[in-house]
């Protein structure tokens, strides 16, 4: 992916993508789950609010990608739990590759240093 | 134990998705907030602040579109528009100020704008309640160039000819005919009356205009013969006022000039109550054979459906040569002009005045517009944080945009509500103040669907192009750049400041072509108010003396009975002087004349003047100055020395170098010989009131034997004060005769100049609107500009500017602009001008210090705009303004 064909939105949702697939890939887990994932991992550095967390959510779910289940668990509310398809799986690993290549080019560009 | 489920059934807009899809978001999305909230009170938060911190931020309509998308994998754009709409009502209550003001501004610029587009529609696309009003029509004879008495010098028909039409043309379903005539009413109510009368042909009323009888009938065909006319049908507005709706006004007789009438018909409310007239007695064509050089008829047709005006032009053309071979001794070179009957009446100055005010209130709308677009570039300042945070959350450009623009919409669509009242307002003043008979009576003006839809129209124009260039602005900044910007005061970068400056620049031009514009309407007004009359127009009253045809038979006899009358009314105590001739400033004859000495080689034609045909004591009467030799007196009489007199004008004109005094001249077709006895100063004669002078030639109606009806009476106290001696008098002389048309003379120059007055007072009022508008819409431009520059001016104070140097740099920049603006402005100003001055008497193309006053005054509302927020500027510690750099 070269540098000057991303913009400022296709960074933002495709990073989005890329963070909540990855959050499921081990296994299944439900909104909130996920979010305290993302920012447990990062410490803090990314976070997901419901307004933006959700929506990304629901396009995945539709394009396929991860699948929705209400599970009950005794004692507990009824929670919508999200797995990784296969269709997901691929993307993941697709989009990992991208992403890579791209921060490695940031990093050479930029001058940037390994956190 | 807060209720998320039920907070988020409560604020999540529809999804546009199954019941029980959008139970299920909610539920997940409670869920969430849930998990949240427990995790605050864990973290040891106190309920209320765990609850506010959750549910802090959240933008429900942007989220439940985001999410509406996700779910659909395309966009609705109806739930979409809802939404953006509910935020902006939202927004616009958030900041009351703000809102009132824009939509103000807007009904300022719609009110007025729907308000004479409903003049327009009226009296130009309005179909009316009739739908063959598109199929009326009137015809004309044309001979050559020769200018007749009708519409746009159209000829009025013979009788013959009208005949021949109804036999041979076949585009027509009817072809009627309609003379206009005074007549003096006699009924039982006691006084006899003036009117302006109508005489139809069966059948006009009710086939031709499609008019519905509310009592009695129609004519019938056989009224329309000679002798069997003699019915009338009234007005229903007449009918209620003199015969207070009785019905049995029907069957009622009348006397119309002496010759007794039955009141057959009356016509249902409508348009005919706004007409001059309330009586339409029976027309029957002279009988064949007779009348046939006399061109006296109107003729209205109806063309058949599908039959177009150029069709009905092309056979009636053929008709007409057809005819011209039948009778050449009277018909050769003559042929027809086919009208349209709609609007054929209407003046080409109110035709071309009504589009002028069109023009000038959209030009009052596009100041709005601009007012509009500088208030939301100045609020976008303020909101750069907010669009900030969405762009971060992931809205897009697109999505900025279109919420930006759907704010202003929802603005000026509570603006154009705003102005729809305001026009309803302004067209009840509008009606109040139009000088009776300004529209054609079958204009009705009201807000109708159709003008509603214009109205939302330009409505919706209006917020797109105020709303446009501010919603691009903002939706072009960038994520980065917008947080950056967002905390600062400085501002939303250069682009920003160019489309200010050309805000100004356009504001400025818009309002000097429409001050101009109104400068030159109010200036030919003033013209026309100040036009000297060469009459002394106080303590003269006019009125008519109807000569009644039936009892004064002979010239002779109407000439002793108006002598009679004359010395009756100089008798009365106040009454200084007594004349009659038709009124002055309401037109004069046409004759041809020559100086006697000066007869132009035979054949060539003699020049043109104006006539008057007038009684003694005409100068005296009017005010006329004299200025060589006396008016007509008594002696003057058909058997003495035929006598003329002649304006100045004349003088200068035909007598250079003649001693005018005793000159002979050579009067009309029959080439009369008149000698001058007397000259007077100009009075105002022109076609178009206050136009330029005539020369003139007046003969004694005594010696010629035309009698004139209309007479004037000078008196040393106000004449009004008079009338009911000199009423006591008239009938005491002859109780049948009717007083009519009494006016003073201060009410007929009222009358000549009421248009003008009426279209002043318009343009008046939307060019001060306009100049208000400007000068705060320059004002808060400048001021915004200006503001903008805070840092930067703290920069160079803090680099050593002094005060003085910041006001002038400011002060130039902001005079570079206002000097650009006026520079298009006045190009504008010169070219609307130009258009103007065709239309408007004694305008100059633009008056230079109408155009200088109010250049000046927008040139100082842009110097306060730049004067005050310099001074703040120059006040500000140069360490707190450089922070927002």
């Amino acid at each position: 992916m070269a540098v000057n064909d991303t913009t400022d939105k296709a960074r933002k949702n495709g990073s989005a993508e890329l963070l909540i697939l990855a959050q499921v890939e081990a296994r299944p887990r439900h909104g909130y789950e996920i979010a305290c994932e993302i920012e447990r991992r990062s410490d803090g550095a990314v976070s997901f609010q419901a307004a933006s967390l959700y929506p990304v959510l629901y396009r995945l779910e539709r394009k396929g990608w991860i699948a929705g289940r209400w599970v009950e668990k005794p004692g507990q509310r009824r929670r919508r739990y999200y797995r990784l398809t296969l269709a997901g799986k691929k993307q993941l690993s697709e989009q990992r590759s991208s992403w890579s290549a791209f921060l490695e080019g940031i990093k050479r560009t930029a001058g940037l240093q390994d956190a | 134990m807060p209720d998320f489920l039920a907070y988020v059934r409560e604020h999540l807009p529809p999804l546009g998705v199954s019941g029980e899809r959008q139970l299920e978001v909610v539920e997940e999305l409670a869920h969430e907030m849930q998990e949240r909230y427990d995790a605050l009170i864990r973290q040891g938060e106190d309920p209320q602040s765990a609850w506010e911190h959750v549910c802090r931020g959240i933008q429900w309509d942007h989220l439940g579109q985001q999410v509406g998308r996700a779910l659909h994998g395309r966009t609705n754009y109806v739930s979409q528009f809802i939404t953006d709409a509910r935020y902006g009502l939202r927004q616009m209550f958030k900041s009351p100020g703000f809102a009132a003001t824009a939509i103000l501004t807007i009904a300022l610029g719609v009110g007025p704008n729907t308000a004479i587009f409903s003049l327009l529609y009226g009296v130009f696309w309005d179909p009316g309640d009739n739908p063959a009003a598109t199929r009326q029509t009137v015809i004309w004879q044309t001979h050559g160039t020769e200018q007749g008495f009708g519409v746009k010098g159209g000829i009025h028909v013979t009788a013959r000819d009208l005949r021949e039409w109804r036999r041979q043309s076949k585009s027509f379903e009817r072809i009627d005919a309609i003379v206009q005539r005074q007549a003096t009413l006699n009924d039982d109510s006691g006084y006899p009356e003036r009117f302006q009368v109508q005489s139809y042909t069966p059948g006009t009323i009710t086939k031709y205009f499609g008019a519905r009888m509310i009592l009695g009938r129609d004519f019938v065909e056989e009224e329309g013969e000679f002798g069997k006319s003699n019915v009338v049908v009234i007005s229903h507005r007449f009918w209620q006022q003199r015969y207070k709706g009785d019905p049995k006004t029907i069957g009622k007789q009348i006397r119309l000039d002496g010759i007794n009438h039955t009141i057959v018909g009356v016509i249902a409310p409508g348009w005919w109550d706004r007409r001059r007239e309330s009586m339409w007695p029976a027309l029957a064509l002279p009988p064949e054979g007779q009348g046939n050089g006399n061109h006296t008829l109107t003729a209205l047709a109806l063309r058949k459906p599908g039959v177009t005006l150029e069709q009905a032009q092309k056979e009636m053309e053929a008709v007409a040569a057809r005819i011209a071979q039948v009778y050449p001794e009277t018909n050769t070179g003559w042929s027809v002009r086919v009208d349209a009957n709609k609007n054929s009446w209407l003046s080409d100055r109110a035709r071309s005045n009504l589009s002028l005010l069109m023009v000038a209130v959209s030009l009052v709308l596009l100041i709005a517009c601009l007012n509009v677009a500088n208030l939301l570039m100045a609020r976008g300042q303020s909101r750069v944080k907010e669009i900030a945070v969405r762009v971060s959350m992931g809205a897009t450009k697109g999505q900025i945009f279109r919420q930006l623009l759907t704010e202003s919409l929802t603005l000026s669509v509570a603006g154009g509500i705003a102005g729809v009242a305001l026009s309803f307002l302004l067209m009840r003043v509008f009606t109040g103040l139009m000088p009776p008979f300004f529209l054609p009576p079958q204009v009705s003006i009201s807000l109708s669907p159709d003008v509603l839809l214009f109205t939302l129209g330009s409505t919706i124009l209006a917020g797109l192009i105020f709303g446009c260039a501010p919603a691009i602005q903002m939706a072009r900044l960038g994520v980065a750049e917008s947080l950056r910007q967002g905390g600062g005061k400085s501002g939303i970068g250069q682009s920003r400041h160019l489309l200010g400056k050309g805000l100004v620049v356009l504001e400025f031009a818009m309002a000097l072509t429409l001050l101009a514009g109104a400068g030159i309407v109010l200036q030919s007004y003033w013209n026309r108010m100040h036009i000297n009359l060469g009459l002394r127009t106080e303590n003269v009253l006019t009125f008519e003396l109807p000569p009644n045809q039936q009892r004064l038979t002979s010239p002779q006899a109407v000439m002793e009975y108006n002598r009679a009358i004359r010395e009756k009314i100089a008798s009365v105590p106040g009454v200084s002087s007594v004349t009659a001739s038709p009124v002055p400033l309401t037109g004069t004859g046409k004759v041809s004349v020559a100086v006697a000495k000066r007869l132009p080689a035979s054949g060539a034609p003699l020049p043109q003047a104006a006539l008057r045909l007038v009684a003694p004591q005409f100068v005296e009467t009017y005010g006329a100055r004299m200025m060589y030799g006396r008016e007509f007196n008594d002696l003057d009489q058909p058997a003495s020395l035929k006598v003329a007199m002649v304006n100045e004008k004349f003088v200068k004109q035909y007598m250079a170098g003649l001693t005018p005094l005793d000159e002979e001249l050579v009067v009309g077709e029959r080439k009369l010989q008149v000698r001058v006895v007397g000259v007077y100063g100009d009075i105002q004669n022109a076609e178009v009131f206050g136009g330029e002078i005539k020369p003139e030639v007046t003969i004694s109606m005594a010696q010629f034997n035309v009698p004139i009806t209309t007479m004037a009476v000078r008196s040393a106290v106000p004449s009004t004060q008079l009338t009911k001696s000199i009423a006591a008098v008239i009938h005491e002389f002859d109780p049948l005769m009717p007083m009519s048309k009494v006016k003073t003379m201060g009410q007929i120059v009222d009358e000549q100049t009421a248009f003008d007055r009426f279209e002043a007072a318009l343009y008046g009022s939307f060019a001060a609107l306009a100049l208000l508008l400007a000068a705060i819409g320059i004002y808060g431009l400048i001021a915004f500009l200006v503001s903008q520059r805070t840092g930067e001016l703290g920069m160079r104070m803090a680099l050593g500017a002094g005060t003085q140097d910041v006001f002038r740099l400011v002060l130039k920049d902001g005079l570079k602009l206002a000097t650009v603006g006026l520079i298009t402005g006045g190009a504008g100003a010169y070219y609307g001008g130009k258009f103007l001055q065709t239309t408007l008497y004694g305008a100059q193309n633009v008056d230079p210090v109408a155009l200088g006053a109010v250049a000046l005054l927008l040139l100082t509302a842009a110097v306060i705009a730049c004067v005050i927020p310099a001074w703040r500027a120059s006040r500000v510690d140069p360490v707190e303004s450089l922070r927002s750099v």
